[in-house]
């Protein structure tokens, strides 16, 4: 199983300057922590130790935000997430 | 006095030229910490009701927290503080750089002036003592050049907050600027300097702010150092410039005045992306001490637009109003705009939004050339964006009509064009989308001060702050969006930067130390809850004594009516009433006009605004 995820330009860095990566996972939270895993400068960004999504991104799932499913959405082959990091200020 | 403060504040009569120094106490500090929470109870105290915001009997404040200048991390913030000629209401403007910590230095916690100068003049402080000078020849000088005379005159070190052109022609959305390119940019607040004469205060600081365990908070900051948020290596990179693309991605960015979407409208907007503004940046710019830096310093220009030596970096709310709002893809357009404000001293949000309502009118044929002076708006064309923003900054030919913001410019224009404004409150609406983002929807029109994203209540905490809530909905979110709001308060009294609170403090728990050790105070969440409710609270009085009811009045535009018919937030409209109810109820504060309840008022110790608001 194969989930697309589009990377920000400003995001790749941390991704060893990928647009694109695929993930693996059943749900939004196991892709994240595969990310997690496989790209060690993205650890405890998108989520924290004990696998919640840190308070600043929001996950969306083929163009729909995840907000009310959380982590626990459930995935499938052929999906796409999207990472936003919602910051204030400036 | 206590420790953390300077324990004096000093009040000058501009008309009389008398500077009066005044102790402050450990009790007040306690009760409304400093900054906008101190501003607002002097001023509540000291000036009359219904005054005219650009008349002599205005007060106009400058305040730092007693966290600001100290070892806690993020302690660079002053805020301007005064009736807001945008919204008649409460106003405050906050700025980082090194100003606030330097008027500690310099020896006051606030100065607060009142009375109109007969000539121009700016207030020289310098450690422990003030003095009003002629600012003549600094009169109709530009935010850098007037930085650059007083620092030739006064020494490198020195530090200045000033107005620049609009401020001193009173437009309604001119900043207070520092730094050559940080602004406390809303509530119209560089007007009500300007309409006092006062082009500047410069400081020259060497004295050292009281901390009640000295070393502790040194070996406190290099702990919380080393145990920063996750983001803050992004940060570091990019700045909140760094954001535009996911924000624009999701529809939460403006799009054509807040119309249009990402995919409708402009779906290259990665053109205008953080990478590639960083592309173009020299060098990062730190606020005092800052361990983030988020502010950059741009290269010198390449291209047709020629920004000046040390120019900023935009933020993303730049970023945003002079981009997608106006469907503009060019990124050194963008850095020209942010120049031109900064220079000018005007609030990049108030007039990125006049900018982009005037595109619109001229698009639906409510203006043509014979008003805009043979300027043809339209969508996308940065030459004459720019062209424009020139002549709004200062006051010129079709400018004037858009200086004071899109509330008077409706009013100007008419012709139903207040269809257009997308202001709440007089307010412009910064870059961040209310359809869609509960926490932004209930601050925009629920705050003191209308139309500010950085009063958000929800965002951005340090972990443990926030109480579970859903966040999808309204339904269940007052108390929760209440408990931010307060720490949110406290912490911009305090004088501590939104982004390094957010994502400087790896825990909930540093926050509280910061104040425990500079301070010795003994504080707890409870204590920083009710005393940030407080200092909202007596912001609202502030609005209730005036005679001013919110909920802020939303542009239907802003609550989906009509809603977006593609793209992520398509379909959202909202009702006023389910945004905000909650929220007044958890503060107690009235439903239908704000008044916060007398009860509220007791409970918080306020019993003197309560007399006040509810005479017998």
């Amino acid at each position: 199983m194969t989930i697309e995820v589009e990377i920000a330009d400003v995001f790749r860095s941390y991704l060893d300057g990928e647009k694109t990566i695929n993930v693996e996972g059943r749900t939004v939270g196991e892709c994240l922590r595969y990310i997690s895993e496989k790209y060690p400068m993205t650890k405890n960004m998108l989520i924290d130790d004990d696998g919640r999504l840190q308070n600043r991104f929001e996950v969306y799932l083929n163009g729909e935000s995840t907000v009310s499913s959380g982590t626990d959405t459930p995935v499938k082959d052929g999906d796409k997430i999207d990472l936003v990091y919602l910051i204030h200020g400036g | 006095m206590g420790f953390g403060v300077m324990g004096k504040m000093l009040f000058v009569d501009l008309k009389t030229k008398q500077l009066t120094e005044e102790a402050l106490d450990e009790k007040t500090v306690r009760e409304y910490i400093g900054g906008y929470g101190l501003g607002a109870k002097i001023l509540f105290e000291r000036q009359k009701p219904g005054v005219d915001p650009l008349g002599p009997d205005a007060m106009l404040g400058i305040v730092t927290g007693m966290l600001t200048g100290t070892d806690a991390i993020g302690g660079s913030r002053y805020v301007m503080v005064g009736k807001s000629p945008l919204t008649g209401g409460w106003g405050d403007a906050n700025s980082g750089g090194n100003v606030g910590p330097f008027l500690k230095f310099g020896g006051y916690d606030a100065v607060f002036f009142s009375g109109i100068s007969d000539d121009p003049v700016y207030l020289y402080i310098e450690d422990g003592k003030a003095e009003l000078r002629d600012a003549s020849d600094l009169w109709g000088k530009d935010t850098f050049d007037t930085e650059d005379v007083l620092r030739d005159r006064h020494g490198k070190k020195l530090e200045v907050a000033c107005i620049g052109p609009s401020g001193e022609k009173l437009s309604l959305i001119a900043a207070v600027m520092n730094n050559k390119g940080r602004a406390a940019g809303r509530s119209g607040l560089g007007a009500v300097m300007g309409s006092k004469k006062l082009k500047a205060i410069a400081i020259n600081g060497t004295m050292e702010i009281p901390v009640s365990d000295k070393e502790g908070a040194k070996e406190m900051r290099k702990r919380h150092l080393k145990d920063m948020g996750p983001m803050v290596k992004f940060m570091q990179e990019f700045g909140t410039c760094g954001m535009l693309e996911m924000c624009a991605k999701v529809d939460d960015a403006p799009f054509k005045n807040w119309a249009g979407t990402a995919e409708g409208d402009m779906p290259d907007y990665d053109k205008i992306g953080g990478a590639k503004i960083i592309a173009q940046q020299q060098r990062r710019f730190g606020c005092y001490r800052c361990p983030i830096a988020c502010g950059g310093i741009m290269k010198a220009p390449t291209g047709k637009y020629k920004w000046g030596e040390h120019a900023h970096k935009p933020e993303y709310e730049t970023q945003a109003m002079f981009g997608t709002n106006i469907l503009v893809n060019d990124v050194d357009s963008i850095i020209m705009a942010n120049d031109i404000c900064n220079r000018y001293g005007i609030d990049t949000i108030g007039a990125g939004a006049a900018v982009a309502m005037a595109i619109e009118c001229f698009d639906r044929g409510l203006i043509t050339t014979e008003d805009t002076g043979g300027m043809e708006l339209k969508w996308g064309d940065h030459e004459v964006a720019i062209e424009l923003l020139e002549k709004l900054c200062n006051r010129e030919g079709f400018g004037a009509v858009l200086t004071d913001g899109t509330k008077v410019a409706a009013e100007k224009i008419g012709k139903g064009s207040d269809k257009y404004a997308m202001h709440v409150g007089g307010q412009e609406v910064p870059a961040h989308d209310s359809r869609g983002g509960h926490g932004f929807a209930i601050a925009y029109c629920a705050e003191p001060t209308p139309g500010r994203h950085t009063m958000s209540g929800e965002m951005p905490h340090p972990p443990g702050t926030m109480p579970e809530y859903d966040p999808t909905t309204f339904t269940g979110r007052g108390v929760p969006h209440m408990i931010g709001s307060a720490y949110s308060n406290y912490y911009n009294a305090a004088g501590l930067c939104m982004i390094c609170y957010g994502d400087g403090y790896g825990k909930a728990e540093y926050f509280l130390e910061a104040i425990k050790t500079v301070t010795g105070w003994d504080v707890d969440r409870e204590e920083i809850i009710k005393t940030g409710r407080r200092i909202n609270t007596m912001r609202q009085a502030f609005n209730a004594r005036e005679g001013v009811t919110t909920p802020w009045k939303y542009p239907d535009r802003m609550l989906g009516k009509p809603a977006k018919t593609i793209g992520p937030r398509a379909g959202i409209t909202w009702e006023l009433e389910e945004i905000y109810t909650e929220y007044y109820e958890a503060l107690g504060w009235d439903t239908k006009t704000g008044k916060p309840s007398k009860e509220s008022l007791l409970e918080l110790g306020m019993d003197y605004v309560a007399k006040e608001l509810y005479p017998e």
